[in-house]
């Protein structure tokens, strides 16, 4: 299980978390809805160790991080796909995907792992030559989360993976992640701010508004709440 | 967020100007005291101490005046010593060709390292700052091989000041106090840049100069204006030293410890065979190579200021 | 055309293909870290000064010195970034990084003149007057293996970037530090070993440096202009930008004093670099190691 308990985090003067609780069990998807601005994104990235917490802890089966820097995180199994995307564009995309499983020493399963990931993106393999930075912006998500897939995570976090990407794509993500979890035993945890899609994916959902939990709850209670899908959905 | 950061950044300025002015008169207390301390210095020190402190001032005057481009403005110019170098220069051969005195021959230099930042910072100053630093270093090193294969610099051999005084006390007095008045006039214009509307735009480049110049400053004028300033003080302080600092010719000939130029400790050592310190500075020599040890410790001097 | 200016070009190339290993591991280091080493060419000064060493003290050639001379600096270099500078990027200081390198400067050369004096050395070894003569001009053989350790040492980096998993997260971490972070590489690690390896090309340079330059503790001076002008003339962080650079640079250098005259040779090569930085006054941003 992956736990944030009583998470506070800020930026110099700037507090942006308060008192956050969060819980992603293994095998489940879990969503992390909310306007532009919430903190859903600094709430992942203190997850993953780019930022440290001022109060509070994240935990991982049970074990403290804190004192876990971030690039051991990943090697535990805490692998986040950025918001942005974030790929090494002067890269091709197999060097892309190598090293996203670059603290992985099993090099015969990162080979099988590899062809996985060009399964679940047949897409990607015309390309695989090419640098990151000349694909169009759905190939480099897709790049994304098959970088992300490569270090076999327990924890896979994946940040607004519909912006900027044509709802065509996006169609195409939601099959990749549907895949994802049908074959591999991880928890997910997905932020989007289209909600609709997140928590079509997701088992259950938190609600994150200016840095606190204000709601959460299994996807179909969340979807009938009369104040989320005001907000969020546009349905009066 | 930056705009916010600015605000809060002035904000605590003027509040720590408002404790200066109210509060903090022990340490006003204890500055005047310090100068009053350095002002009667000179009738009991001896010749040695007083040279070593006039170096300070002019190191000190130099630090001031790098602060303004590359603290206020956040232009690291550390090659600023090439303005210690051509102000030498400048006055030296003011007094040798024209026949001028010392005091005109220093405003010589100061003016003449203004226009010299001027020309050169027009192109300069718009590269970004790493940029910037290096091109400064890169133009000390072209300054230092343009003077070198000049006829009228002198060459290698550098150019040496007519004497002003035959007297070595009253030369040691006339330079320290110098030095003192140099390293007080910097300190007040810097105190004076700071409080007024120049220093603030100043620090706006610092913080984001394309939204200084939305803000309508006409950055190219400040950024020059500060890199004159910060050049005519530097250029003062070269021919206000009043010491014969080692040509390269020298340096090569003390074979163990050619750089008696930089720290004091090893010119006592080396009393006999280096000039620097140890000859009454009624009149003084500058070389191409004289640069490298007042950059130096000019730079390092910089460091512990910024990091005030 | 005359044959001292095809000369002057023959000499150019020769001395280019050692500019290029000269200003390489400056613009690695720039381009991954961000920081300027104003002290990488008195580590190139280091370097000399062990081949000397080993050459006067063993007599060990001064080409076989090389790779005990990299070994060296690598150690050297690690420990400062490890100990020094990624406490000052750490803590966010990011400027003074470059305050710190410029008196690591000072030290080095003050180390040397401690242990080595400011006495003039050189390394010649037997085969240093030996020269080939083709057409009428000369080429002399320390020259050409100068030249070809150089382009193959700059070669082996290129292969070493692109072809091993260090090089890889050498060059992850300068595309994307983040990103780099979040994919499970110790940032701070492979900055040392970045900054080791720039100084280890510097040893390099300094080993291949020492047959045809006399050694002192201030020959890093001179240098420090040509590291800046291949570094921006290639584009910072670009190993083969920084081949063609070194090249052009040491043809632009030698034909420029053939014309104005010998003593001018320092001012051309900062003169180039100083028009380089005004022709792209933001500064020449290469694509980064090349593909």
């Amino acid at each position: 299980m992956l736990e944030v308990k009583n998470l506070e985090t800020g930026y110099g003067d700037v507090q942006v978390l308060w008192d956050v609780n969060l819980e992603v069990h293994k095998g489940e998807t879990v969503a992390l809805i909310g306007p532009n601005g919430a903190g859903k994104t600094t709430l992942l990235n203190t997850i993953c160790g780019l930022l440290e917490p001022r109060a509070g802890a994240v935990l991982l089966e049970g074990e403290d991080l804190s004192s876990v820097p971030g690039h051991d995180r990943t090697r535990r199994g805490v692998v986040q796909i950025p918001e942005g995307r974030k790929l090494f564009s002067g890269m091709t995309v197999t060097d892309n995907l190598s090293m996203g499983a670059y603290c992985r020493r099993d090099k015969n399963e990162v080979r099988g792992d590899m062809a996985w990931a060009f399964e679940l993106f047949p897409e990607l393999v015309p390309l695989k030559d090419r640098p990151a930075g000349s694909l169009s912006g759905g190939q480099q998500q897709m790049c994304a989360i098959a970088r992300g897939l490569m270090a076999r995570p327990r924890y896979l976090l994946i940040d607004e993976m519909s912006l900027g990407v044509a709802p065509v794509i996006v169609d195409r993500l939601i099959v990749a992640i549907r895949d994802i979890q049908a074959k591999a035993d991880m928890g997910l945890l997905i932020v989007e701010q289209d909600v609709g899609l997140a928590l079509e994916l997701a088992d259950r959902g938190y609600v994150l508004e200016t840095g606190r939990m204000v709601g959460s709850g299994r996807s179909a209670e969340l979807l009938d709440d009369p104040r989320i899908t005001e907000a969020y959905l546009g349905v009066a | 967020m930056r705009d916010l950061e600015f605000k809060q950044q002035e904000a605590a300025l003027a509040r720590n100007r408002l404790l200066a002015q109210t509060r903090n008169w022990p340490l006003m207390a204890v500055l005047v005291a310090i100068t009053l301390l350095l002002v009667a210095a000179p009738f009991a020190l001896g010749g040695y101490w007083m040279r070593v402190l006039t170096v300070v001032f002019i190191f000190a005057t130099m630090a001031e005046a790098v602060n303004i481009i590359a603290g206020y403005t956040g232009y690291p110019a550390l090659g600023n010593a090439v303005f210690f170098g051509t102000g030498a220069y400048v006055a030296a051969i003011a007094a040798n060709e024209l026949g001028v005195s010392l005091a005109p021959a220093i405003v010589l230099a100061g003016l003449g390292c203004v226009t010299y930042a001027v020309v050169l910072g027009l192109p300069i100053l718009r590269l970004s700052g790493r940029y910037f630093l290096m091109a400064t270093l890169g133009l000390m090193e072209i300054t230092r091989e343009v003077v070198l294969n000049l006829d009228i610099t002198g060459g290698a051999q550098g150019q040496i000041f007519p004497s002003v005084t035959s007297d070595p006390v009253l030369a040691n007095r006339l330079f320290y106090y110098l030095g003192f008045g140099l390293l007080l006039l910097t300190a007040l214009a810097t105190w004076w840049i700071q409080n007024h509307n120049i220093g603030l735009a100043l620090r706006a480049i610092k913080f984001d100069e394309e939204a200084a110049r939305a803000m309508g400053i006409n950055t190219t004028v400040y950024k020059t204006a500060a890199w004159a300033v910060s050049a005519f003080f530097t250029g003062m302080g070269g021919p206000s030293t009043g010491i014969s600092w080692p040509t390269s010719s020298q340096q090569r000939s003390t074979r163990s410890r050619p750089r008696c130029g930089c720290t004091s400790s090893t010119c006592s050592e080396e009393r006999a065979r280096c000039s620097v310190h140890c000859s009454a500075p009624a009149s003084w020599s500058f070389s191409p190579s004289s640069c490298g040890p007042a950059s130096q410790s000019s730079t390092i001097l910089f460091l512990v200021l910024s990091s005030c | 055309m005359n044959e001292g200016l095809v000369q002057a070009l023959v000499n150019g190339i020769l001395l280019g293909g050692f500019y290029a290993i000269l200003g390489v591991g400056f613009s690695l280091v720039y381009g991954v870290m961000g920081i300027i080493n104003l002290a990488h060419a008195s580590m190139v000064m280091i370097g000399s000064y062990l081949t000397f060493s080993l050459f006067s003290g063993i007599g060990l050639d001064p080409f076989l010195s090389i790779p005990l001379v990299a070994a060296a600096l690598f150690v050297i270099s690690w420990l400062v970034q490890k100990y020094l500078l990624n406490s000052l990027i750490r803590r966010g200081f990011m400027g003074m990084t470059v305050v710190s390198t410029f008196g690591l400067n000072l030290f080095l050369i003050n180390v040397a003149l401690l242990i080595w004096s400011a006495d003039y050395r050189g390394v010649v070894s037997s085969y240093s007057g030996v020269a080939f003569e083709l057409f009428g001009i000369r080429f002399p053989l320390v020259r050409i293996i100068i030249l070809a350790l150089s382009l193959l040492l700059t070669y082996v980096l290129w292969l070493f970037l692109i072809r091993t998993k260090t090089g890889k997260a050498i060059r992850a971490v300068s595309l994307n530090r983040e990103a780099a972070v979040l994919m499970g590489i110790d940032v701070y690690s492979i900055y040392n070993i970045t900054f080791g390896i720039g100084g280890a090309l510097a040893g390099m340079a300094g080993a291949l440096l020492s047959p045809i330059s006399s050694i002192t503790p201030f020959m890093g001076g001179p240098l420090l202009g040509i590291v800046f002008s291949v570094a921006v003339l290639g584009g910072l962080g670009n190993v083969s930008g920084a081949v063609i650079a070194g090249i052009v640079l040491g043809v632009a250098q030698v034909v420029g004093v053939h014309f104005i005259g010998t003593s001018w040779q320092l001012a051309i090569s900062y003169g180039i670099f100083i028009l380089v930085l005004l022709v792209r006054p933001q500064g020449l941003r290469g694509v980064k190691f090349v593909k």
